[in-house]
């Protein structure tokens, strides 16, 4: 069992210590230093301003060979980092190479990025997604309407400030024959439990 | 008495849904039209936005696993199964070879399960209204598989982290095995009325047609990359359970249009059936859960007269199971396409972030660009062929 998928992990791998060291040769300045090579590809952190030339080289470069941008989502960092509010992840694959390829920016609460639209397409509807979520601006991208949440809703929902049960919410009303927007009601508080613990809780036995 | 010049006529906008059965769920679109030619479509979506993303922040692991079979309500296993490879992967555990057998026999079920329905109601909205009978009555038989080791028809909660609920019923392979013998039967008779069929073939030949550019650059996957002529599939390219232990071929089509795609839709079927079929074959003896009863539960009977397993029943139930500080993204092949799930834990006993990509927002981005310049009629048959559910779109 252990044997079957060892050969094609191994390879996975070598091409991704490979893309690792042609990053960090020629594409150093884009990038941190830190490459985290994994099962499928590797991950590594770019530097927001270099953002836009990382685009066009993943895309048109021969060395990433990257046509599609499968994933972008976002992260909510609050009282994680001191330094960063936000971290976006761009999940690409190299489909020639059968590499993923995952790229991380941190960002301050007043950061904007730039679009990867004009680059890859399917990035209007993610940035879209992230901008409704976390209320990151995308430059460039422009249609940057809100996506999953209600017409006219307020507040960006994935924030880790934004309560589970939200601030509003919609009913019909049987008097006024239309539908109404009021404060949310709840009787009862959403009651969370803390399992605090001497013991190291990861820890196997 | 003026004259208006032909410049002068505004294209009309028209509203499609949200309540339209061709829409396959609460799907808006505002439709720009010239005659009854569309230029441009505008997909309104989130009307059925549950913020399952926020909810699994707030629920331990295994709470928030039955959230992933009400995504995508056509492929309810395949969603939490690529919940519990991330959390087998954050965990860094390895399951029993017989509980992947049967994940894969029951994501095969899955495949079969999602894709019938796909095809069939794609065929009920061009105006095929037979084969969508005959399919229910086979996705009837496969819900009852599920009923069988679940106890659920369709959310099932069946695959979890460290390997399944319980073992599969005797019998129940037998039943399997009986199931697929006559299917392939069942699947010749659905394409009798449709493959060769002159009306289907012609609402569907060279409609939505999606070059391989298109693909990646709209990051496309599952049917709709195969449909353009890459065999691209992560059962192969990445294999996870006992894939790369199954023979099966990928189906994938040239011209990249619906027929080719509802061709490779039945053309995974019989595959699926192929592997179903070497799975009971080379099905092993075993356990079917880890024996870390900090990730998995101890059975009902132990628990009747050990105090220790008792207290680990409570203790998963309520507390949970902690993760070590890291993150993980995983990718399956879903029936609709990849479907990823990303986590990330601080060491707690909830996921810090959990993202959820479903493959059907991607691809319903790219309804736009498809159904421009076709007619309306065909907008249904591309949305059929998309095989949306909006479930996984809106989550």
């Amino acid at each position: 069992m252990e044997k079957r998928s060892f050969r094609l992990v191994i390879k996975v791998i070598m091409k991704s210590i490979i893309l690792a060291k042609i990053i960090s040769d020629n594409f150093s300045k884009f990038f941190y230093s830190s490459v985290l090579v994994n099962q499928t590809g590797i991950s590594l952190f770019v530097k927001k301003e270099a953002l836009e030339n990382v685009f066009l080289f993943l895309k048109n470069s021969s060395f990433f060979n990257c046509k599609s941008l499968v994933d972008i989502f976002g992260m909510d960092l609050l009282g994680r980092s001191n330094t960063s509010r936000f971290r976006i992840y761009y999940i690409f694959y190299s489909r020639i190479f059968g590499l993923t390829l995952t790229l991380k920016v941190n960002l301050d609460s007043k950061d904007v990025l730039v679009s990867a639209v004009d680059y890859f397409k399917s990035a209007g509807w993610l940035e879209r997604e992230v901008y409704d979520m976390f209320g990151i601006f995308f430059y460039k991208n422009n249609d940057m309407r809100r996506i999953l949440t209600d017409y006219g809703f307020e507040g960006y929902p994935l924030r880790k400030d934004f309560p589970l049960t939200g601030f509003f919410e919609v009913q019909y009303s049987e008097e006024e024959k239309v539908v109404v927007s009021q404060l949310t009601k709840i009787n009862q508080a959403l009651r969370l439990f803390h399992f605090s613990s001497v013991w190291d809780l990861t820890k196997k036995i | 008495m003026t004259l208006y010049s032909y410049n002068d006529i505004k294209n009309f906008t028209m509203n499609f849904g949200p309540q339209h059965p061709a829409a396959h769920g609460v799907l808006r679109l505002v439709i720009d039209l010239k005659g009854e030619v569309i230029k441009r479509c505008d997909p309104h979506i989130g009307l059925l936005h549950r913020g399952t993303e926020k909810l699994l922040e707030y629920k331990t692991y295994i709470q928030g696993l039955p959230y992933f079979d009400r995504l995508d309500y056509v492929s309810m296993m395949a969603q939490e199964h690529a919940y519990s490879l991330v959390l087998e992967d954050l965990l860094k555990i390895n399951i029993s070879l017989r509980a992947q057998y049967i994940r894969v026999i029951f994501l095969e079920i899955t495949r079969i399960l999602n894709h019938l329905l796909a095809v069939t109601t794609h065929a009920l909205d061009v105006g095929a209204l037979t084969p969508f009978l005959w399919g229910f009555e086979e996705r009837e038989k496969l819900m009852e598989f599920y009923e069988r080791v679940s106890g659920a028809r369709m959310h099932a909660a069946f695959i979890r982290p460290g390997g399944v609920t319980e073992d599969i019923p005797v019998g129940l392979l037998e039943d399997i095995s009986r199931f697929i013998s006559q299917f392939s039967t069942r699947l010749d008779e659905i394409e009798e009325l449709l493959s060769g069929n002159r009306i289907w073939k012609q609402r569907l030949v060279d409609i939505g047609k999606v070059s391989l550019d298109e693909v990646l650059n709209y990051g496309f996957s599952g049917v709709m990359v195969r449909g353009s002529g890459l065999p691209w599939d992560i059962r192969k390219v990445y294999p996870y359970e006992v894939y790369d232990l199954m023979d099966f071929d990928i189906p994938y089509g040239l011209n990249g249009d619906c027929y080719d795609r509802y061709l490779i839709r039945v053309n995974e079927m019989r595959q699926s059936l192929r592997i179903i079929y070497q799975c009971i074959n080379d099905i092993p003896e075993g356990v079917v859960k880890v024996e870390d009863k900090k990730v998995t539960p101890p059975s009902r009977s132990f628990m009747k007269f050990s105090m220790e397993s008792l207290i680990h029943h409570f203790k998963l139930f309520s507390e949970g199971f902690y993760i070590d500080k890291g993150s993980s993204y995983v990718m399956v092949e879903a029936p609709k396409g990849e479907f990823g799930v990303f986590l990330d834990s601080t060491g707690k006993n909830k996921p810090y972030r959990c993202r959820i990509k479903a493959p059907g927002f991607l691809h319903l981005q790219g309804l736009d660009f498809m159904a421009k310049g076709h007619l309306i009629a065909d907008l249904v048959a591309i949305i059929g062929t998309q095989d949306i559910v909006f479930g996984e779109i809106d989550r």
